[in-house]
């Protein structure tokens, strides 16, 4: 259930540079939509934007080293002929912490038709679900880019994904069929960077990595997804089905004991899972109440001893309850309450039964909107550790702001807590165009 | 279209001549011409874009610019509004279905680009100023009748028009303003100028209306000018493409739209 970071580095460098079938096809037919002629570029229409940013941060503790330093550029343009529409947008990222982030990547390429009642998406893109704010229960579809873990925004850690996405678009009723027909892993911190962290094992231990064996890229191995949504007035909701691979692999392992000596070779292997969620917004007054649920078949985890090849496949049910309170004057305030419940648990079972967390996010703009003071928390309550965040943002120009702010992390252990000396104080500078 | 145009000429003829008997009889009121602005007639759909340029007292601007879309179902408004700079927010939709019954919440969803999500948002209040500009929500939309008290101060001439000047006072004595007086154009039904006293009864803001058009049919404010005299802070919109039944579809109203990231 926790996020696993003792793969190797070798899984985490696959995914940029790689053009499926979906992505080619897409590309092909945004070329197909570019004018070729001066006419015809003046009957399209092409809307471009983009930005620039860089994001400095410095460790608070010994020995105040960058742990945060990465400019990015992106740019994008919408193309739109009759009742199809093409968009293309790439990144150049240069990232002078963590190993293999530079260079120029296409962040998506999708090619859009709109009818009255239907719409049909196919291409890289980014697909979000759920209605949790900063922690994924059903937002699955796109693998996470934990890299940077908590340096990085959390809604920048999507991956793309390639797929075909179709929506029936009713009056309020939509329905969605989503196919992706390669797997993508999530991409884990590489050594060498700060978000780095390496499973300690007892001294006499030889430790063995393999790469990561991925799903093999043909038609059953493919990733199907369905869900539908209806909005009222009393409360929007939806349910959905997703039949996927864990996007971390499950580190199976063989220990071999020889006289003293003892070798442990990880085997690290996508599970099969398939998830039944639910999600639900219900305004009430200056209140929105949101929940969301994810059932999760067939999760594998590993045993506490670090020496047994025991694996324990569980079903886990992931839920979250939060409510957003607008008061006015233009505070916003924010608490949600997350708990992942490893069903028929076990004490030989390495992870906690419950993993519960409490977020708090407020947030007020003053100077007629120009400049937000923020705050937000995020707290393990079942390994008491935390993740605070204190920012304040200053609209400088029009589209151009500037930013600074500390994260903290705190505590013995647990998802904030192992990164406890990565605490910061960051200055960043965005112009958007 | 010709067709409406002639339904609103007779509704503002019937109006004028309903207004000239009232008058002469004495029995106009304050409320008569609130009504008659409400009832305005401004068609079952509009479009446009409007500009609104920020000014603080040291003369620096900032500049947001927003295309709204608004359909009547019957007495309730569904309204979509697409911003387009500046560049960090561009993109971000604001759907809303406005319900006339003041029991019934209005429902509210946001796009928001950066996260790639829709929310539902809620916030009843509308005295919130809107973009960080001078105008509230509840200054850009439409107030009920009957949130209001109506008193008919006086008739004057106002930048070369005929008006009516009529003194709002809020229901509720919680509300920002503590009333608000408008120069009522007789010719169309629309303010020429508008004062807005805060609550310990101070002039805290005005409008002044610098340019009236009759688009499509209808009598329509194309540029106007809210002034915070106590911040010294002041806003201009002016709209740009501004048209009336041009037959915006359902599909434009719904979560499902705004979700794409663009309209349509």
């Amino acid at each position: 259930m926790s996020i696993r970071i003792t793969a190797p580095a070798a899984v985490t460098a696959t995914i940029r540079i790689t053009a499926p079938a979906a992505v080619t096809v897409a590309l092909a037919l945004i070329i197909s939509l570019l004018p070729l002629s001066l006419d015809e570029a003046r009957a399209a229409e092409f809307d471009t934007h983009g930005f620039v940013d860089s994001h400095y941060g410095v460790r608070l503790g010994e020995p105040h080293d960058f742990i945060t330093s990465r400019t990015r550029a992106r740019i994008g343009s919408w193309m739109c002929e009759g009742k199809t529409w093409a968009y293309l947008s790439v990144n150049a990222v240069e990232n002078g912490v963590v190993p293999g982030e530079n260079g120029i990547e296409l962040r998506e390429a999708f090619v859009e038709y709109v009818a009255d009642s239907w719409d049909l998406r196919v291409g890289r893109q980014i697909i979000v679900w759920g209605k949790a704010d900063g922690v994924a229960i059903t937002d699955i579809i796109c693998p996470r880019d934990y890299a940077e873990f908590f340096a990085a925004e959390y809604d920048d850690t999507r991956i793309p994904a390639d797929a075909a996405k179709w929506r029936y678009l009713g009056d309020s009723f939509d329905l969605e069929f989503i196919w992706l027909p390669r797997f993508i892993p999530a991409a884990l911190p590489p050594q060498g960077s700060p978000w780095f962290r390496e499973t300690e094992f007892p001294a006499g231990v030889e430790v063995e990595h393999q790469a990561a064996t991925e799903p093999e890229f043909n038609l059953e191995n493919g990733e199907l997804a369905v869900k539908a949504s209806i909005y009222t007035s009393a409360v929007d909701l939806a349910i959905s089905c997703f039949r996927t691979w864990h996007d971390t692999p499950t580190a199976y392992r063989e220990v071999v004991s020889q006289g003293d000596s003892v070798q442990v070779s990880f085997r690290p292997e996508y599970d099969r899972t398939t998830l039944y969620g639910a999600e639900l917004s219900k305004p009430w007054g200056d209140v929105v109440l949101r929940a969301e649920a994810a059932y999760f078949t067939g999760l594998c985890f590993e045993p506490t001893d670090e020496l047994s090849e025991e694996m324990f496949e569980r079903d886990v049910l992931k839920w979250m309850l939060g409510a957003d309170w607008s008061p006015g004057r233009n505070w916003i305030i924010t608490v949600q309450f997350v708990d992942g419940l490893i069903l028929d648990y076990e004490e030989a079972i390495a992870d906690d039964e419950h993993t519960m967390l409490v977020t708090t996010s407020i947030s007020k703009t003053f100077l007629r909107e120009s400049l937000e003071l923020s705050g937000m928390t995020y707290f393990g309550l079942s390994d008491n550790d935390m993740y605070a965040r204190m920012a304040a943002d200053y609209e400088l120009a029009d589209g151009f702001h500037i930013s600074a702010g500390v994260d903290l992390l705190s505590g013995d252990g647990g998802r904030f807590g192992s990164y406890d000396d990565n605490d910061q104080i960051w200055v960043r500078a965005k112009y958007s165009f | 279209m010709c067709h409406r145009v002639i339904s609103t000429l007779l509704l503002i003829l019937l109006a004028t001549a309903t207004v000239a008997s009232s008058g002469a009889a004495g029995e106009l009121t304050g409320r008569d011409i609130a009504v008659m602005v409400d009832e305005r007639p401004d068609g079952e759909d509009r479009k446009g874009t409007m500009t609104l340029t920020l000014t603080n007292s040291r003369g620096k601007t900032r500049v947001r610019t927003v295309t709204s879309f608004e359909r009547e179902y019957g007495a309730d408004t569904k309204s979509l509004m697409y911003f387009e700079a500046p560049a960090d927010v561009k993109g971000t939709a604001f759907l809303q279905f406005e319900y006339e019954d003041p029991e019934r919440q209005d429902d509210k969803w946001l796009y928001m680009p950066a996260l790639r999500r829709v929310r539902r948002i809620a916030g009843s209040s509308k005295n919130e100023y809107f973009m960080g500009t001078d105008f509230t929500y509840d200054d850009l939309g439409d107030r009920g009748v009957d949130e209001d008290l109506y008193e008919l101060l006086r008739r004057e001439e106002f930048g070369g028009h005929e008006c009516w000047v009529v003194e709002a006072v809020p229901v509720d004595e919680d509300y920002m303003y503590s009333r608000v007086v408008r120069w009522i154009r007789k010719d169309v039904l629309l303010p020429a100028r508008v004062e807005f006293y805060e609550r310990q009864g101070e002039l805290l803001k005005v409008l002044t209306v610098i340019d009236v058009r009759e688009v499509d049919g209808f009598w329509s404010m194309y540029e106007m000018e809210m002034e915070n005299v106590l911040e010294e802070h002041r806003t201009t919109i002016a709209y740009e493409d501004l048209h009336y039944n041009i037959g915006l579809s359902d599909n434009l109203f719904k979560v499902s739209t705004i979700e794409r990231g663009r309209i349509q």
